[in-house]
């Protein structure tokens, strides 16, 4: 660990490389390859004040109700939809913006988008867990669900399929990801099916278009699992389109009684494919099952390990990473049979000796910014039910380009340092940096953080011997020591 | 509509014209602006070879009612009404069946390689207008919060997109030299740009919509010390369901929205839209059968747009393949006959006064791109 000349110790910078940096009431590890290690599998349940009003000291558990499950967002989602065709028809005649404030707050109270936004945030401001977050925002960039269908359950895919299954094997991962309603949502799966299925027969007998749709079967393969460098074909994305058939519901309404509202997994199978299918050389059967069998499959592919062995060490380690880096990652994974815990594992120990510079992404410096300064920036749960503010939640990421909740595409927030730089991108660091300043009680001063941080007393005198106490914090974060971790 | 049949059909039968030699002139007052269509557009919905029999055998429900024609054999999407006069004018050249030298469908590697212009995807760090802006020292615009590849590689580029940040204000001069002394190199350089740019004109719209940020390129660009390119995002148009056709879908709202850009860009552009060549992109086609859910997969050929007042528009410009299943690239595809950057060749000749080898070579890094300046500029 070198880092010459630098106000920040190893230690604070390999927080910042694989963690977030620690609020003033926070302990600074004095082990910290054992503290990112246990800190991976911290299972805390996300503490922050109920609103940006009250002090940063008063945290309370993010409620249970604002995570409902899958079902019954889905359910909420089709109430949203019959409350918003109530209302255009009720107030038809009614003015335009009284309308849309109706909308508004129908949309509010059964979508839950702007709750899940606002608890990721929470988190990264007071979670303890941070190294647990920062993998957490890696798998769920690389499972990206990034359009506006999508968001209704987003929410429920971070906490309960990429949280929940990131340190276990990547074939489970892989499949839950796959399998949960805002990725086949997302990746269109859901109108994939079988033009020779029950459910294709009758759509094709009513004169309705029906048939495969490819999208989900070429990102499983190019996105979430073995890359292009795999040399697979287009037959055996087609052929994967055709396993892939089924998974997902044409209808959103629950009272349909679907039978994937009663079955364990979202696998419709009148609308599915019978039938053998062949991908990559190996044969697969029909039925839900095919697919725990290929997304095991494609876990075990040695490309697989690759591309994700050096898309972690691209997020963590080096824009460039060595083949140490990498072969030492790939035989954790091998040894493991695939196991993240152990190949996380690994990664935080060489991301102590053999880290390079990297410029962090945005939303982490937000978080580091806000949670140094000792502030409270972020909204709490209960902001989020008055509209007006609730509608803001989002704000901050999306400014800073890289929100969950903001369209993208589905190869996710770009991971090289160099993408992050541009006038425009400094220029919303300087912004933030001067409105974490003007908000929330408990807020440091320039100094105290400083102190806090353990920056050497010379450089602290030298930071703070000009300007305005607004300013000494712009220049404490806008800043090499606080936007990069350093080699 | 017969096969290999190079079709260049002038709407209103106007005498093709080029002045040769033109181009190797500096005309410093030139401009360039990328639309850059994100997702893959379909061609063959934007730009309609309406006369193609098998078109109605294969996607019937995917061609859209109302077609604005063009010519006896082409059409152009309903929602494009703006661009279709100007076509009308001869303002806008239409060209299809062209890609880049990509076909393995990849939404990631093909926006890769048509901004970096190089000869196998993630083989280049700068863009293809970012090099042609460095070999003839010209400075862009990204309208957008990072800089994209495209434009990389060129030491003038900066960017634009209005913050929206509550509460904050625009920093001062005086901040930003103070925090010039704390940043790495990279940083110092955009914290430069920002100084020059506040020095100057502050931006006052906070509008990001491609409508927005067409306007706000068309005045900058019309500015004589304005940047000489400019590349404008618009996303969406990956439309694997719903694509729309006999009724309005998405393609209906992308081409809707494509179109209101380049009006407002004509339109900010005043008088400046006589030496502004603009171009779009796209990373490529789609499959020429409609699939399951009323859209299309991805693909290989597209259309593209080439318009401004040099262009010599007002015609559709293809080495047309033909629709047929065995004219189809992969059985399923519309075939590329066009090399796409050959186009882009041209409008960095153009607009940089850059010989066609350089570019060939040292931007594209292909010395026998052919070269089809004379066909697309008057």
């Amino acid at each position: 660990m070198k880092t010459t000349n630098s106000p920040k110790s190893p230690t604070l910078n390999y927080m910042m490389r694989v963690g977030l940096l620690p609020r003033p009431e926070h302990s600074i590890p004095g082990d910290p390859v054992n503290w990112a290690i246990a800190n991976l599998y911290r299972d805390d349940p996300t503490l922050s004040p109920p609103s940006d009003r009250d002090t940063s000291t008063n945290l309370q558990p993010w409620p249970e109700e604002l995570d409902p499950g899958i079902r019954a967002r889905l359910v909420n989602l089709w109430r949203w939809d019959e409350a918003r065709d109530a209302i255009r028809e009720k107030m038809k005649n009614a003015p335009e913006r009284e309308r849309q404030d109706k909308l508004d707050e129908a949309q509010f109270k059964y979508d839950l988008r702007w709750h899940d936004a606002a608890r990721m945030d929470a988190r990264g401001a007071f979670g303890e867990d941070s190294v647990r977050q920062r993998f957490g925002h890696f798998w769920f960039n690389h499972f990206t669900v990034g359009n506006y269908d999508a968001f209704y359950t987003a929410g429920d895919m971070y906490e309960h399929r990429i949280l929940a299954h990131m340190n276990g094997s990547f074939a489970d991962l892989l499949y839950e990801a796959t399998t949960h309603y805002s990725m086949l949502r997302y990746l269109d799966n859901v109108t994939n099916v079988s033009p020779r299925s029950e459910a294709g027969r009758i759509r094709k007998q009513k004169g309705k278009q029906v048939g495969f749709n490819d999208n989900l079967a070429r990102e499983i393969m190019e996105l979430h699992s073995c890359s292009p460098a795999q040399g697979y074909t287009e037959k055996d994305i087609s052929e994967a389109a055709r396993l892939l058939a089924g998974w997902g519901d044409w209808a959103l309404n629950p009272r349909n009684e679907h039978e994937w509202y009663s079955a364990k997994e979202p696998f419709v199978r009148r609308q599915s494919e019978p039938g053998t299918k062949v991908i990559l050389g190996k044969e697969y059967g029909s039925g839900h099952k095919a697919l725990r069998e290929f997304t095991r499959d494609l876990a075990a592919l040695e490309q697989t390990r690759k591309y994700l062995c050096h898309k972690l060490a691209l997020h963590f380690i080096s824009d460039t990473p060595s083949s140490r880096v990498t072969d030492a990652l790939e035989s954790a994974w091998r040894q493991s049979d695939g196991n993240l815990g152990k190949v996380h594992e690994k990664l935080l120990e060489l991301a102590w000796t053999d880290g390079d510079r990297k410029i962090l992404w945005p939303s982490h410096w937000l978080y580091n910014t806000v949670r140094i300064s000792g502030s409270n920036f972020f909204m709490g749960h209960k902001d989020i039910f008055n509209r007006k503010s609730g509608q803001r939640a989002m704000q901050p990421m999306r400014e800073l380009g890289i929100s969950f909740w903001e369209e993208r595409q589905p190869n996710g927030y770009p991971l090289l340092s160099k993408e992050w730089i541009s006038l425009e991108h400094l220029d919303r660091r300087i912004r933030f940096a001067s409105t974490v300043f003007g908000t929330g009680s408990g807020r440091e001063t320039p100094a105290q953080i400083m102190a806090n941080l353990g920056v050497p007393k010379t450089m602290r005198a030298q930071m703070l011997s000009t300007g305005r106490a607004e300013e000494q914090f712009t220049a404490l974060v806008v800043n090499q020591w606080a936007m990069e971790v350093q080699a | 509509m017969k096969r290999r049949d190079f079709l260049k059909m002038s709407t209103a039968g106007l005498a093709l014209t080029s002045l040769p030699g033109w181009a190797n002139i500096a005309n410093p007052e030139r401009r360039l602006v990328i639309f850059f269509l994100e997702g893959g557009l379909d061609g063959l919905s934007t730009l309609v070879p309406k006369l193609e029999g098998s078109l109605e055998s294969f996607r019937e429900e995917l061609i859209p009612n109302n077609l604005l024609d063009l010519s006896s054999h082409w059409a152009l999407h309903p929602a494009m009404r703006s661009t279709h006069k100007l076509m009308l004018q001869q303002d806008i050249l239409g060209i299809h069946a062209t890609s880049f030298p990509y076909t393995k469908r990849s939404h990631f590697e093909g926006q890769n390689l048509i901004q970096g212009g190089g000869l196998t995807p993630f083989s280049e760090s700068t863009g293809w207008v970012g090099r042609a802006l460095d070999i003839a020292s010209n400075g862009g615009r990204a309208m957008s919060l990072d800089t994209p590849l495209l434009l990389r590689g060129a030491t003038g580029v900066d960017n634009y997109y209005p913050a929206q940040v509550n509460g904050s204000a625009n920093p001062t001069i005086d901040l930003l030299q103070r925090l010039n002394g704390g940043l790495s190199p990279e940083w110092q350089i955009e914290n430069e740009k920002l100084i020059s740019r506040l020095d100057g004109r502050v931006f006052n719209s906070r509008d990001r919509s491609p409508r927005g940020l067409s306007a706000e390129a068309g005045q900058a660009l019309a500015r004589p010390d304005g940047p000489v390119a400019a590349m404008i995002r618009l996303n969406g148009y990956d439309t694997h369901a719903g694509q729309g056709g006999k009724n309005p879908g998405r393609l209906h709202s992308l081409t809707g929205e494509l179109d209101t850009c380049i009006s407002t860009l004509r339109q900010n552009l005043g008088a400046a839209w006589d030496h502004t060549t603009f171009i779009t992109l796209t990373e490529f086609g789609r499959t020429v059968k409609v699939n399951g859910s009323s859209g299309t997969d991805h693909g290989y050929g597209t259309a593209m747009l080439v318009g401004g007042g040099a262009v010599n528009g007002g015609a559709v410009l293809a080495d047309w393949p033909g629709l047929a299943k065995s004219d189809q690239f992969e059985k399923r595809d519309l075939m590329a006959t066009t090399d796409s950057r050959s186009i882009c060749a041209a409008v960095l000749e153009h607009t940089f006064g850059l010989e066609h080898d350089e570019i060939a070579e040292r931007v594209f890094f292909t010395p026998n791109l052919p070269r089809l300046t004379d066909r697309i500029f008057l």
